[in-house]
């Protein structure tokens, strides 16, 4: 086991070089002179020429590279152009908001998704699976950016059940410490706090989880139907087990790997931060942090940025390898 | 059901009523909050000012930083607006500079030296008192390059950008509340620098202890200092009690980042929120409906204009560019563009402005006219051009490509065969500032209320230098004249006389087909009082305050 994990570190530090390199290279192709959108029309070439020099732009691609490397070494992801703050405490507030808005919908996503197709595959072709079937294609192809604003219409503004955006109530005073609200409310014994942030998550992790909840509840249906079909079902059968435990034990457990792996990339994929959610619900994420560092060409905000999702992303993967073989005793070895 | 079933059944419909009794909880005391506040307003009286209580400001998106220095985007000002005060400022609603951290001043003769004498007693946020010395290390950080300070937070971008260093020679005190600037010519305009964000004085001890960080903990002498800003989500601010001039009535201001416009107008119209910036045109009229909200209108302190090229055939021509003057719809633009938002646009500055030449007749939508004007020229049958649209929606532009698609129809009309041209936003200015266009869309947003600001920067022959800001290559010699006149006369009569002068000579040469000057509107809930819009998009919250 350790070898394994071993082995994957190492691949997991491979994969960050290689992506430090093609970011590196990704954002200095873009486009558009940092500092002249910087300054936008006020652009005077002078202003243009001094910006650059002072942010460093004027030397040498690769000696940019070179010294990003080093202080990336150091652990040093460098200053924002655009804020001048230390990234890596851009990323420690962004990045706890971005999980915590996540993991609830994934949560949703799971329940429903694996409930869903579980359902559908044990009733297959039934008026029931139809419409499960019809519910994840209406999940996939729902724009989120109208979904959440009918959300936000009637959960919000008609029948005021859920505040309408941000993770607490601006009037609210509260400290944050991790910047994960629900965490920090409850190590701080404020349960008002606490219940409130939950609030506040609801309709954007709602609004979240139908992708994945649609595709998650589409690959458990085929997942599950396939595994019904293998023999070992109809042994189980002939041994006069009922369908509950042919279906949730037997089949579910079997059906389980690629259920993972998909909620796996679902998560992966969450983590670089959704935009569309992030801008409408006005929380502060990943996603729209990233958009506006790329638009203003903030290089070091784009890199470190672009890692630390990256550095989230092979950890999942990690760790949906590691739970292939909790599940599947044949991968153990 | 079978008795177990039941159980299971019963269970998991209370697992769900407590989580809707949890979610009732939060929305129970979150309407018992807004009663108490309710009977609170009520005890006051309705009449004059009221000291007391929060408003909370929904706006497009978050400050950049706050450090005065070194911000340049509008969010940031808005915020650091009530921060932080300068030698002199704008009075509320205009763009008059008057007196502020400087008591008065003086301008000598030759218009190159200016003597400041700065108000005693002032203190900053942090205690610390304001001097000339704090007036010295906020303008040396950025003019100095040897000063400790120049090379912390990188680049100084407005500094810069309104060429201070090719300005000023030296600033130096002569004691401890007297200031005096050396410039290396006479500049009409660098006063109204002065009142700018850029110029705010920050204080040095903050400056020293905060560093880089300087933006994460303002500290400055304006009526409200600052508490705290998660990212992304507020940033609020408190009245500074030790306000050396007219304290300010709210007790916090919080400024709340919400970036979509709809979802804006959800929370605005829930009232959780008193005051909420740039609505979708689309809703003004819905806004304009409801008797809990008032509409707040100024039209904005900018332009949106056509550039012709003037080193392309045909547009060294001024025929053809007086007929492309007639061959553009303006009130079209104004009504599908700008949603009835927008002014039309005859002069270059702003109908707000002082020395705006009204008596200037504008060209009027007259495709015969334009035509006859071609026909002139020798170009009968038309020609092939490019339009350049504008990639983002600005504040004088709200949509480049749909203005770009109106114009290409208009001047079909007249022959012209307009092909729409587009590029990314930081692309678009570097190649247009190289001159690689026919005609571009543009704009601008006037930094210090000064005519200077928008007819030399942007239509002077010195601005032509590539790469340009003056997009027209537009190079008069009479003009040049007369502007450098203006920015050298300290007679504010003298130099409303020139640049009424220059307007006529830019009408009759036409570089531009001025467009529109965008208005800004602002929805405040019925109850916020006294608040005053300024014409620099400044949001000032010192005379505001909240009625019951």
């Amino acid at each position: 086991m350790s070898k394994v994990l071993s082995k994957r570190f190492v691949s997991l530090l491979v994969t960050l070089f290689g992506l430090t390199v093609v970011v590196f290279s990704i954002v200095h192709l873009l486009p558009g002179d940092p500092a002249q959108v910087m300054l936008g029309e006020r652009a005077t070439p002078s202003a243009v020429i001094q910006l650059r020099e002072e942010m460093g732009l004027d030397r040498p691609l690769l000696l940019q590279y070179g010294s990003y490397l080093g202080k990336l070494l150091k652990g040093d992801l460098g200053r924002s152009l655009q804020t001048r703050q230390e990234i890596s405490t851009i990323i420690s507030e962004k990045f706890p908001a971005t999980l915590e808005l996540t993991a609830v919908a994934l949560f949703f996503s799971i329940l429903v998704g694996m409930s869903a197709g579980v359902f559908a595959a044990s009733r297959r072709n039934s008026f029931f699976d139809s419409a499960v079937m019809i519910g994840a294609l209406t999940g996939i192809s729902m724009p989120i950016f109208w979904l959440a604003l009918i959300l936000l219409y009637v959960f919000g503004f008609q029948l005021n059940l859920f505040p309408i955006t941000g993770r607490l109530p601006a009037d609210l005073t509260f400290k944050p410490i991790t910047y994960f609200i629900l965490f920090d409310s409850l190590i701080s014994g404020r349960l008002d706090v606490f219940c409130k942030a939950l609030h506040h998550l609801i309709l954007p992790a709602l609004a979240l989880s139908t992708i994945p909840m649609a595709i998650i509840a589409r690959i458990t249906r085929a997942a599950v139907i396939e595994t019904l079909g293998e023999d070992f079902i109809r042994t189980a059968r002939a041994k006069g087990l009922t369908e509950k435990v042919i279906v949730l034990k037997h089949a579910l457990t079997t059906a389980l790997i690629p259920i993972l792996t998909v909620i796996g990339l679902q998560f992966g994929l969450l983590l670089g931060g959704a935009i569309i959610t992030e801008t409408i619900f006005a929380w502060p994420g990943m996603g729209t942090w990233l958009l506006s560092a790329v638009n203003s060409r903030d290089y070091p905000a784009v890199q470190g940025g672009v890692l630390a999702v990256g550095l989230a992303f092979s950890l999942v993967n990690l760790a949906v390898d590691l739970l292939y073989s909790a599940v599947d005793p044949r991968i153990r070895k | 059901m079978t008795p177990q079933k039941t159980h299971r059944c019963f269970y998991r419909l209370a697992v769900f009523f407590s989580i809707f009794l949890l979610l009732q909880g939060c929305n129970s005391d979150k309407k018992e909050e807004a009663g108490t506040e309710k009977t609170e307003i009520n005890q006051q009286a309705a009449s004059g000012p009221r000291k007391g209580s929060t408003l909370i400001f929904a706006r497009a998106g978050d400050s950049v930083g706050l450090d005065p220095g070194h911000e340049t985007d509008g969010e940031s000002f808005k915020v650091a607006d009530n921060l932080y005060e300068g030698l002199v400022a704008f009075e509320f609603g205009s763009t008059v500079v008057t007196p502020a951290l400087a008591k008065s001043w003086e301008i000598s003769k030759d218009g190159k030296t200016y003597t400041f004498y700065l108000r005693e007693g002032v203190k900053f946020h942090d205690g610390t008192d304001f001097n000339a010395d704090a007036v010295l290390f906020s303008f040396n950080r950025q003019f100095d390059s040897k000063h400790p300070f120049h090379q912390i937070g990188g680049a100084w971008k407005y500094w810069a950008a309104m060429g201070m260093s090719d300005l000023l020679q030296s600033i130096s005190k002569k004691d401890d509340f007297t200031v005096v600037f050396k410039l290396k010519r006479p500049e009409a305009p660098f006063i109204a620098n002065l009142a700018m964000n850029f110029a705010s004085i920050v204080s040095p001890t903050a400056a020293s202890k905060y560093k880089e960080e300087l933006g994460q903990h303002p500290v400055g002498t304006g009526p409200f200092k600052f508490v705290e800003w998660q990212k992304n989500q507020k940033i609020v601010l408190e009245r500074f009690d030790n306000y050396w001039g007219d304290k300010a009535y709210l007790d916090q201001v919080i400024y709340k980042a919400i970036p979509d416009p709809s979802v804006r107008l959800l929370e605005f119209s829930t009232g959780t929120v008193q005051m909420m910036d740039y609505p979708n045109p689309e809703d003004i009229s819905v806004l304009e409906k409801r008797d809990d909200t008032k509409l707040i209108k100024e039209p904005g302190m900018n332009v949106a204009y056509l550039a012709m090229n003037l080193d392309k055939k045909p547009f060294d021509n001024t025929l053809v560019r007086q007929a492309f003057n007639y061959a553009i719809n303006r009130d079209a633009l104004i009504e599908h563009v700008y949603l009835g938002l927008g002014v039309k646009a005859k002069n270059p500055i702003p109908p707000i402005m002082w020395s705006y030449n009204d008596s200037i007749p504008e060209y009027e939508y007259n495709p015969e006219k334009a035509k006859a004007l071609l026909k002139k020229a020798g170009l009968a049958n038309g020609f092939k051009t490019n339009l350049w649209a504008i990639p983002v929606s600005r504040p004088y532009n709200p949509n480049g490509r749909k203005m770009a698609e109106i114009i290409q129809s208009d001047l079909r009309k007249v022959g012209i065969e307009a092909e729409i041209v587009t590029f990314e936003w930081g692309t678009y200015l570097s190649k247009s500032s190289q001159g690689e266009h026919d005609m571009v869309l543009l704009g601008w947003t006037g930094d210090n209320g000064d005519p200077d600001n928008f007819l030399y920067v942007l239509l002077d022959k010195e601005a032509a230098k590539k790469p340009a800001q003056n997009l027209s290559f537009y190079r008069s010699e009479k003009l040049h004249k007369i502007l450098m006149e203006a920015k050298t006369t300290a007679d504010q009569s003298k130099r409303d006389a020139l640049y009424k002068k220059a307007q006529v000579i830019i009408h009759e040469d036409a570089p531009w087909v001025p467009i529109a000057h965008g208005v800004e509107v602002l929805p405040v809930k019925k109850n916020v009082m006294g608040y005053i819009m300024d014409p620099t998009g400044k949001r000032r919250f010192q005379k505001t305050w909240l009625d019951k």
